[in-house]
């Protein structure tokens, strides 16, 4: 058990400086504290891999054997000799078949009937609620910035968050820190005009007049000056990563494989095993929201799925950094049991997640959720998310998960306490 | 590479910078603990090179306030607007803001008109509108409306009907707060956006009865979930019809009611009870003290600065309640307070990616080319600044203050003041080519003469002395002749400066 106490005292290179320091300024405070050898308080990245749009955790982990899968789906039911049987009970869609190999490695665990009580059927509403890890609405910081403002990296790392896509997901979200959302490297730079013949006095110019500005009554000034700086940093520190990376595998052709690729980058950025600036990783992959023709579309989005995380998990073992690595899936809610009318499925509840990653213990856990007891049509979640996340803060991230979501949850043991 | 060579060359590539923070950064964030413990010691009097003493210099001028306000009250100026306004003097420039009706803004409506309104274009003719008004101060009670009162196109669908919300809102943007909210509850696109169409009797759907207590008019704190349940009883009964028109396409009716589907029992709401329906509701919720400091809190921290005590509300709070609840009576109150005009207040706000962008585009009189500035970059600018109009990120708005800066927004508004001043590597548009002499007329053949210009117009000629000189110092010296890349090298610097970020 990590005490809020041992965190942050692991983790806030100076803490006598005071705690009315916003950790905006970490880098500030990192570069007050130069010689300090305090490092960040786990080696360990997790990426995290939004489904988004509610996916069929039925057609995705299948309870084949039981008579009731084919009852309730009618017309979507995968066929017995396509799907990929992974133990006596359940098979994988056809499309993880890159998954099972990850499972048949030991190194895939996957939770089911994962949900919360009450559940919310409203896309926004449901996302919500999984970044905030908050049920009731209360909350507007999202998970993971809750645990990066606990977070202050001595090293100073301008990268130690980085979100791929047009926004910040919300469990990015945090009135104290500012992680980085990248929609691609072409635009996370600072341009220059074009046809000046000194682009270099220009940048350094503007850098000047961002540390020149420092009036006492506004707390903007620092803020304004550590993001430029920050975010000028990060850009030369991923298009250098960028430049010098040899990938191990050939990436698929998705948005999710080039996000992942660029997070893998970022990881051998550090150089040896370990030395990964980056603490949370976020990709996302939408369109799981089959109302209508699910086949084709599920096919498609789990083959992506799947062939990303695995090129993407061949590519960090390749260069040494497997054993640091740990990718997570989630998605907003799983659906309805029963298929609808137009070979679609309607919003449910409870969905499996998947975790990745050398030091997991592969398996399955959580209950399966059970098709003869459903709850208005949906399969009834039986271990709540927030037990997975407190498990990889505990376990994996080493931060202390009472904290980061506001109550105590019960741990799964994928990963060694 | 190892660990250390990445630091080393990270070291490298921002060596100057490195120099030149190496002793600042440790010093500003001492400046920050010293500010937050009071400055007990004087220390900051040596940091901050008097800059406190400067802003309280600066508001001392009347051009200063007169700037101050319009980037509070409106979206910044353009060259004639300046002239205007200074020429008007502080007092009829807030009589000519608030007494806006009878400014004649047809110009600019006519403009905004000719965008299409489809998904695309429905941001953008209210972009086109902002840039263009002569009525600043509606266009910003209709953007704060927006951020309080919140619908998402996303969730909408219907471009028509977040426009019919929007023009409920630039209508009645001065009306009274339960004016205001018994015309948004009986908005279409605001029945949707939190489900009061459909809501029944038999399961009434407490959505918008809880975003109304909680985010629309009282405040967490103020109300129970027994209130909330309720109130939500009230506003059964509701519906807006659906209609198919195309393939994807479809629109919506007018809200009719059907009393069948009403709950016509006694509700209890806050301590009253009657058979209430959706204006009783409001009625009773805007008699609740909480409410006027919500309302008020609200638009002072929108319009001064955000954070103030109960004392420093109390005057506009007895404004807004001996008007009958008007808001048009307290936006005007604070205004024309000593409050607006203290250094607490001045540049305490981050303008929002809208406000950010409409201003440089009027600060270079690119206003003609709104539609095809936002246009470039794949039209994804201002959602790289993290500000779709129409699409707020949730119900609650956006949150602002220091939520719209990070590393990836910061250059999504500094790429934009390069894209404005002429350095992206699209060529301009039409429109705003057409217009891209920055200051017709205007002599800016050396350094001097530019940020004689500019720094007025746009930074309030307040800027630290080593700005100033950093300035001089790209131009090659103040009395240097300036190339044509110098003075679009100049005019990006100032309109990238820091306090352009601050409203």
């Amino acid at each position: 058990m990590i005490t809020r106490r041992d965190f942050v005292q692991q983790s806030l290179a100076v803490v006598s400086l005071g705690l009315a320091v916003p950790s905006v300024f970490s880098k500030a405070v990192a570069a007050a504290a130069e010689e300090s050898s305090v490092r960040s308080v786990s080696g360990k990245t997790l990426i995290v891999v939004q489904m988004a749009g509610g996916v069929d955790g039925l057609n995705t982990v299948i309870p084949y054997r039981d008579l009731n899968y084919r009852r309730y789906r009618n017309e979507l039911a995968i066929t017995e000799s396509d799907m990929i049987p992974v133990n006596d009970r359940a098979a994988f869609h056809p499309s993880f078949s890159r998954m099972k190999e990850i499972l048949d490695a030991g190194k895939l665990a996957v939770i089911e009937g994962v949900g919360y009580q009450n559940p919310n059927f409203s896309h926004f509403k449901a996302m919500d609620i999984w970044q905030f890890a908050d049920p009731e609405g209360k909350v507007n910081e999202g998970w993971l910035g809750r645990y990066f403002e606990g977070l202050t990296d001595a090293e100073g790392h301008p990268l130690t968050g980085l979100s791929y896509g047009n926004r910040l997901p919300e469990a990015f979200q945090s009135d104290k820190v500012s992680i980085p959302a990248v929609a691609s490297l072409e635009s996370f730079q600072l341009q220059n005009a074009v046809g000046d013949p000194n682009p270099d006095l220009r940048r350094t110019s503007l850098m000047k007049l961002y540390d020149v500005y420092r009036p006492a009554n506004t707390r903007f000034a620092a803020l304004l000056d550590t993001t430029l700086d920050n975010a000028y940093r990060s850009s030369i520190q991923l298009s250098e990563a960028h430049s010098n990376y040899k990938p191990a595998v050939t990436y698929p052709q998705s948005s999710l494989a080039t996000g992942m690729r660029l997070l893998a980058e970022l990881i051998d950025s550090g150089g040896q095993p370990g030395a990964s600036p980056l603490r949370v990783g976020h990709v996302f992959i939408g369109g799981f929201d089959t109302h209508t023709n699910q086949p084709n579309t599920l096919t498609r989005l789990l083959r992506e799925t799947s062939e990303a995380i695995h090129a993407f998990w061949t590519d960090v073992n390749a260069h040494g950094h497997g054993d640091d690595v740990l990718i997570m899936t989630w998605s907003e809610f799983g659906r309805r049991a029963g298929e609808n009318a137009q070979a679609g499925t309607d919003h449910g509840w409870a969905v499996p997640m998947f975790v990745v990653g050398n030091q997991v213990k592969g398996g399955f856990y959580g209950e399966p959720p059970s098709l003869s007891s459903l709850d208005n049509g949906n399969l009834r979640f039986t271990t709540d998310f927030r037990s997975v996340y407190a498990t990889i803060l505990e376990r994996w991230l080493k931060a202390p998960a009472d904290d980061v979501l506001n109550g105590r949850f019960s741990q799964l043991n994928f990963l060694d306490a | 590479m190892t660990a250390q060579q990445t630091r080393e060359s990270l070291l490298k590539t921002s060596t100057t910078r490195r120099a030149i923070l190496g002793g600042s950064i440790a010093a500003a964030s001492v400046a920050v603990t010293y500010a937050a413990l009071g400055d007990k010691f004087g220390i900051l009097d040596g940091l901050s090179s008097g800059s406190t003493r400067s802003d309280a210099d600066a508001l001392k001028k009347e051009s200063v306030r007169i700037n101050h306000l319009l980037r509070r009250a409106g979206f910044g100026v353009s060259r004639e607007e300046y002239d205007h306004y200074q020429s008007l003097g502080l007092k009829a420039t807030i009589d000519e803001l608030v007494n806006y009706t009878s400014v004649d803004d047809s110009a600019a409506e006519t403009l905004a008109g000719q965008i299409p309104l489809d998904r695309q274009g429905l941001p953008t003719r209210w972009l086109v509108r902002m840039a263009n008004t002569k009525r600043p101060l509606q266009e910003k009670m209709t953007l704060f409306w927006h951020g309080l009162l919140t619908s998402q196109i996303s969730v909408v669908q219907v471009p028509e009907m977040m426009e019919r919300q929007n023009n409920f809102f630039r209508a009645n943007a001065m009306a009274t707060f339960p004016e205001i909210l018994k015309g948004i509850s009986m908005d279409p696109a605001m029945m949707i956006y939190l489900d009061i169409s459909g809501s029944q009797r038999r399961a009434p759907n407490e959505n918008y009865a809880r975003e109304l207590m909680e985010l629309f008019a009282l405040g967490i704190g103020n109300y129970t979930e027994q209130d909330i349940r309720e109130a939500a009883r009230a506003f059964t009964g509701w519906f807006v019809p659906r209609r198919r028109t195309g393939n994807n396409d479809f629109e919506y009716d007018e809200p009719t009611f059907r009393p069948n589907l009403f709950d016509g029992g006694t509700k209890t709401v806050l301590g009253r009870s009657g058979n209430f329906r959706p204006e009783d509701v409001i009625d009773i919720i805007v008699e609740q003290p909480a409410s006027a400091s919500f309302i008020v809190g609200k638009l002072f921290a929108f319009f001064a600065y955000p954070g103030a005590d109960e004392q420093t509300l109390k005057p506009f709070v007895d404004t807004y309640l001996g008007s009958g609840k008007s808001i048009g009576a307290t936006v005007e109150a604070i205004l024309r307070s000593d409050e607006m005009y203290s250094p607490r207040a001045y540049r305490s706000i981050v303008r929002s990616p809208v406000e950010y962008a409409v201003a440089a585009i009027k600060a270079l009189g690119l206003q003609g080319g709104v539609a095809g500035l936002v246009a470039q970059n794949r039209g994804q600018t201002l959602a790289q600044m993290g500000q779709v109009l129409y699409e707020p990120p949730n119900v609650a708005g956006w949150p602002g203050g220091e939520t719209w800066l990070n590393s990836a927004t910061m250059f999504a508004r500094l790429n934009f003041i390069n894209l404005v001043t002429g350095g992206a590597p699209q060529p301009a548009p039409r429109g705003a080519r057409q217009q891209s002499q920055p200051a017709p007329g205007a002599n800016l053949g050396t350094a001097a003469q530019a940020l004689d210009y500019y720094l007025p117009l746009v930074l309030d000629d307040n800027v630290p002395e080593e700005a100033r000189r950093v300035l001089l110092d790209y131009a090659g010296g103040p009395d240097a002749p300036l190339s044509p890349e110098q003075l679009r090298g100049l005019v990006y610097l100032i309109l990238a400066s820091p306090q352009f970020h601050l409203a």
